[in-house]
């Protein structure tokens, strides 16, 4: 995978001007609620499009990560409805569950490779789900959990109550650009470089005297942690989850953010899901051309623009050279 | 050859001088000058249009697209003497509960609409949440999910009668065709979901009402392809007739093969089944005893054939489950008349409860449920049973169902 | 006794109908090293070519099936020279990009055009027979006979003659194959062509069995990826045992116990073989 440009560019400037945006956002659209509605979807959709590319940089790709999101979820959804607590308990129990799931299922799945652990992480993201449904007492069954109601912040002098959809956009952009920060500094950390020292030759990372094995499980640990605080978020925004909720689809249209925004730096998956989410918004109402025009841009950014999103920049760039040498 | 072209060029610019013509008169006249046109009502549909469920919501598009040209044609809906055109809005829901939580919000908070239709459970859940809070009028095809209907969704309409009031006609029906005595077991056979649950107590409800034992109740999972192991478990000990409520056509045809291949010869009844065609293609010969309520294979009175009539010249295709859809729309019109007004929606919701139609494509409606739900919200009309007898599919029986009292 | 009988012969009859949909799909994984994620998509249009063939037509059902494999058997091998070539050696993950959006394509103009009402394909034969207490009908017969039939033509292709040699060639090491003088690009699209083709029949099959909707191929992708990765991509073999353990689940677990427990066991299954022989049951290491 060619990412000498890419990875090293700082995007400083570009990082800061989409935090602007995002934090100026429901001003442009004038409070248009149905578009922050949008935004908050557009944030659900890179907080799992960048914990997936995170565990990409391990070389792989988990189809449970739809899965790890629903046990998140369940678990916050459930702590409120179960034993009153609110999202601001069940968002860290959730994330918590999520984390020590995620690190029994890693030894074992760990030891699969390349294809065969898509299908393996898809097995678990299946049974994950199939367990919500089958456990009908305990998590509602397909019915699924209903009432999910989002918090209220008492700050003594202030009260902000999240039912307000402005107030939840800003929540959900604060985890969102919480969680991407913290992948984007895991990735250029030591640690992230070790991941892309596995996913360049594992064997060879194994040589040089790293330990592969724990280094996978961290990783993909921290991977589900991060994307179970984006399910419990997703819960308590949308007040009403289900087993469906959380199917392979959901995993699959992660991943396609991630290949047509990019593989090799965060900002693909970023840029990827920000536009996609916003395509599809735009065919709703044109009923089977939603899903066929979908499937065609994904079949063109791939063969047209290898490299996905965030290789625009670098291409224009280009261009511009080339143009400037004629 | 030269001669044809420039005609079509002028039509083309003379066409666009209109065109910009009329879209630059309201910012140039004033407003005065329009106030003949008449003013719109508009009705968004949250409805599956892409996705394994699209065959439903498109069915249910159909009916709201075909009714608002028909009630436009005809002059529009005349509310206090003042004539109101329809605009029906469609958004995808891909049959997903979040997606459709969307796409009620984009109906309701950008294009304004104060009614909306939605099909199946998924689509259903997902715009209740919206509609209910918001004030809007709600009308749906769904089964199940009966804590999310009543009195405390007053806006909520169930228009497609369920499994549950079908029951009171198919069952009678049965019991007149085959005896009484023949008809003492039942077993149930339905997908393991909340869909499968819910339709599985109504059944419940149902046999226990008539009297019958339940033998055994099996859910088959939705990516099941082979119907002979749920099918061999159910007749282990065979029962006298077999519910194979809410699969679709394509399933209860592949559990009718399997049952009648394994030896079983009781009636099926598949209340969610009408493509008649389907269960003939993929059964054969083996669909002989199959009871399907509510599907009406053959329109008999002049309304039915006229509902069919437009179907096929408007959309190519027409369907009985199309057809069941294509009186909501006339209920909503009745309802806007009736309580003088389209802005005030509990007003239209109260009125709308008190719509009776007499002549539509399943014949007489009314809602009812008051004892039940606490407000009549449910839709029920005449039920067409279709019996198929030697690979000849035809409506045996139309009665209304005879409801209990504490209905 | 006969209820065993009876759950043994249903699941053989499943097993190698599930084999037949995984075999093209181990094929096309096997020589190209590519995930074909639109397979099921295949076996949809090859049920729908027998479909307009034999239903609407009223032509032959046999030689239905044969135009509908040479059909899909044509459509793969352009799809592979348009779509798939230019992802040769690249990361797995774009063909299962280019694949799902095949998917989406295929599905949903499928819906377009076929219409969304649920079909039917009239069966060729009918009737049936008592096996000590247990009914088998006629059509699980050929079904079945034209499986295992299928299989051991590919076997014996891939075996035998000279384009079988140059697939395993292929398979085995590209670039060897290549300086061998072999073709790899026929290789390619004669690979993914047959692959197609066997969907396309199993879909006439399973069509006719069952019924036949624009949206049928998603479940067939599901179970002839569980099958395949049972078995371990690539082993014509493995898919066999992968698909009579797949339809003995179904069969048995279902009868005895629900489809839930069925369908949450054979994801435990395939797990644990994953686990415990991390490149499933016949497969080859591959990276």
């Amino acid at each position: 995978m060619d990412k000498t440009d890419i990875i090293a560019s700082p995007n400083r400037l570009v990082w800061a001007g989409l935090l602007l945006l995002a934090l100026a956002a429901p001003f442009l659209v004038g409070f248009d609620l149905y578009l922050i509605h949008v935004g908050i979807t557009i944030s659900f959709n890179v907080a799992l499009a960048t914990s997936l590319w995170m565990i990409w940089s391990l070389g792989v790709i988990s189809f449970a990560h739809a899965g790890f999101m629903g046990i998140g979820a369940y678990a916050s959804a459930l702590v409120l409805t179960k034993l009153g607590l609110s999202m601001w308990y069940g968002l860290w129990i959730g994330a918590v569950i999520s984390a020590l799931f995620a690190m029994l299922i890693a030894v074992p799945l760990m030891r699969t490779r390349a294809v065969y652990f898509f299908m393996a992480s898809w097995a678990v993201g299946e049974v994950i789900k199939r367990n919500f449904a089958y456990f009908k007492d305990f998590f509602g069954g397909w019915d699924g959990v209903f009432d999910i109601k989002p918090p209220v912040l008492d700050l003594g002098f202030l009260q902000i109550d999240f039912a307000d959809r402005l107030a939840y956009y800003y929540l959900a952009l604060f985890f969102v650009a919480l969680t991407v920060w913290i992948i984007y500094r895991m990735n250029a950390s030591r640690t992230g470089m070790i991941w892309w020292a596995i996913h360049e030759n594992e064997l060879l990372a194994q040589h040089t005297g790293i330990n592969v094995f724990r280094q996978k499980v961290v990783c993909f640990t921290i991977a589900c942690t991060l994307v179970g605080v984006t399910g419990a978020l997703y819960a308590h925004y949308q007040t009403y989850i289900s087993p469906k909720s959380f199917d392979i689809w959901k995993s699959e249209f992660a991943l396609v953010h991630l290949i047509v925004g990019g593989l090799t730096t965060v900002g693909g998956p970023v840029a990827g899901a920000i536009s996609l989410t916003m395509v599809d918004e735009a065919l709703r109402a044109t009923g089977y051309f939603r899903t066929i025009f979908f499937g065609v841009v994904l079949i063109a950014s791939v063969l047209l623009l290898p490299g996905g999103l965030e290789t625009i920049p670098a291409r224009i760039r280009r261009l511009f050279n080339r143009k400037s040498k004629e | 050859m030269r001669k044809t072209s420039p005609p079509l060029l002028m039509n083309r610019r003379r066409l666009l001088t209109t065109g910009a013509v009329a879209l630059a008169a309201p910012a140039i006249l004033p407003r005065s000058v329009f106030s003949q046109t008449p003013k719109t009502i508009r009705i968004g549909g949250a409805v599956p249009l892409s996705g394994p469920v699209a065959y439903w919501g498109h069915s249910t598009a159909q009916g709201f697209g075909d009714g608002a040209a028909v009630i436009n044609a005809a002059g529009g809906v005349m509310i206090n003497g003042e004539p109101h055109m329809i605009e029906v809005i469609d958004y995808d829901t891909k049959g997903e509960v979040a997606d459709s939580r969307a796409a009620t919000l984009r109906l309701v908070e950008q294009d304004k609409v104060k009614y909306v239709y939605s099909q199946a459970a998924a689509s259903t859940v997902g715009m209740l949440q919206v509609t209910e809070p918001a004030g809007v009028l709600s009308i749906v095809a769904c089964w199940g999910y009966l804590d999310l209907f009543g009195k405390n969704y007053p806006l909520h309409f169930r228009a497609e009668t369920s499994d549950y009031e079908q029951g009171f006609a198919y069952i009678p029906f049965m019991q007149e065709k085959y005896g009484k005595d023949a008809l003492k077991t039942a077993a149930f056979i339905g997908p393991n979901d909340q869909d499968g649950t819910d339709c599985h107590a109504s059944y419940k409800r149902l046999m226990d009402y008539y009297g019958i034992t339940q033998k055994s109740a099996e859910f088959y999972n939705w990516e099941d392809t082979d119907f002979y192991p749920i099918v061999a478990k159910t007749i282990a000990d065979p029962p006298d007739f077999i519910v194979t409520s809410p699969s679709p056509p394509g399933i209860t045809a592949s559990i009718i093969k399997a049952a009648r291949e394994l030896g079983y010869t009781g009636p099926i009844s598949s209340p969610a089944a009408s493509e008649t065609t389907t269960i003939l293609e993929v059964a054969g010969e083996h669909a002989d005893g199959v009871v399907l309520p509510v599907t009406n294979v053959s329109p008999s009175t002049d309304t039915q054939k006229a509902v069919e009539k437009r179907f096929m010249e408007r959309f190519g295709t027409f369907n009985a489950l199309a057809g069941n859809y294509s009186w909501w729309i006339y209920s909503l019109k009745a309802a806007w008349e009736m309580a003088g007004t389209a802005e005030d929606t509990k007003a239209v919701a109260e009125a709308l409860a008190q719509v009776q139609l007499e002549d539509t494509y399943v014949g007489r409606v009314k809602w009812g449920g008051e004892k039940s739900f606490g407000v009549a919200r449910q839709g029920i009309y005449d039920c067409y049973t279709t019996t198929i007898d030697k690979g000849v599919a035809q409506v045996e029986d139309v009665r209304f169902p005879a409801l209990p009292d504490d209905y | 006794m006969s209820d065993f009988l009876q759950m043994g012969l249903t699941g053989l009859s499943l097993g190698l109908m599930y084999a037949l949909i995984a075999i093209g799909l181990t094929l096309i994984f096997g020589v190209m090293r590519i995930i074909q994620y639109a397979h099921g998509e295949m076996f949809m249009l090859g049920a729908f070519a027998l479909y307009y063939w034999h239903a609407e037509l009223g032509l032959p059902y046999w030689a239905g099936v044969a135009f509908s494999a040479g059909l899909i058997f044509c459509l793969g091998a352009v799809l592979q020279v348009v779509l798939f070539k230019p992802l040769q050696g690249k990361n797995i993950l774009y063909s299962l990009a280019v694949s799902l959006g095949l998917v989406l394509i295929i599905s949903g103009s499928g819906q377009l055009l076929f219409g969304t009402t649920t079909k039917g394909i009239p069966s060729a034969v009918s009737g049936g027979m008592l096996i000590g207490g247990a009914y088998l009908s006629y059509e699980r017969i050929v079904i079945s006979a034209v499986s295992i039939g299928l299989i051991i033509a590919l076997w014996a292709f891939l075996r035998h003659s000279v384009t079988g040699f140059a697939i395993r060639a292929v398979a085995e090491d590209p670039q060897t194959a290549a300086l061998q003088g072999i073709r790899t690009d026929r290789v390619h699209w004669i690979a993914f062509g047959i692959g197609s083709a066997m969907a396309a029949i199993a879909g006439c099959m399973m069509g006719t069995l069952l019924s036949i909707v624009p949206t049928m191929g998603f479940l067939a992708t599901i179970k002839a990826f569980m099958i395949v990765i049972m078995g371990g991509l690539g082993s014509v073999i493995g898919a066999l045992i992968g698909g009579l353990i797949l339809g003995m689940i179904d069969s048995v677990v279902t009868t005895t116990i629900s489809g839930d427990i069925a369908i949450i066991l054979s994801f435990v299954v395939i797990f644990l073989i994953l686990v415990f022989r991390p490149s499933g049951l016949f497969g080859q290491n591959w990276d």
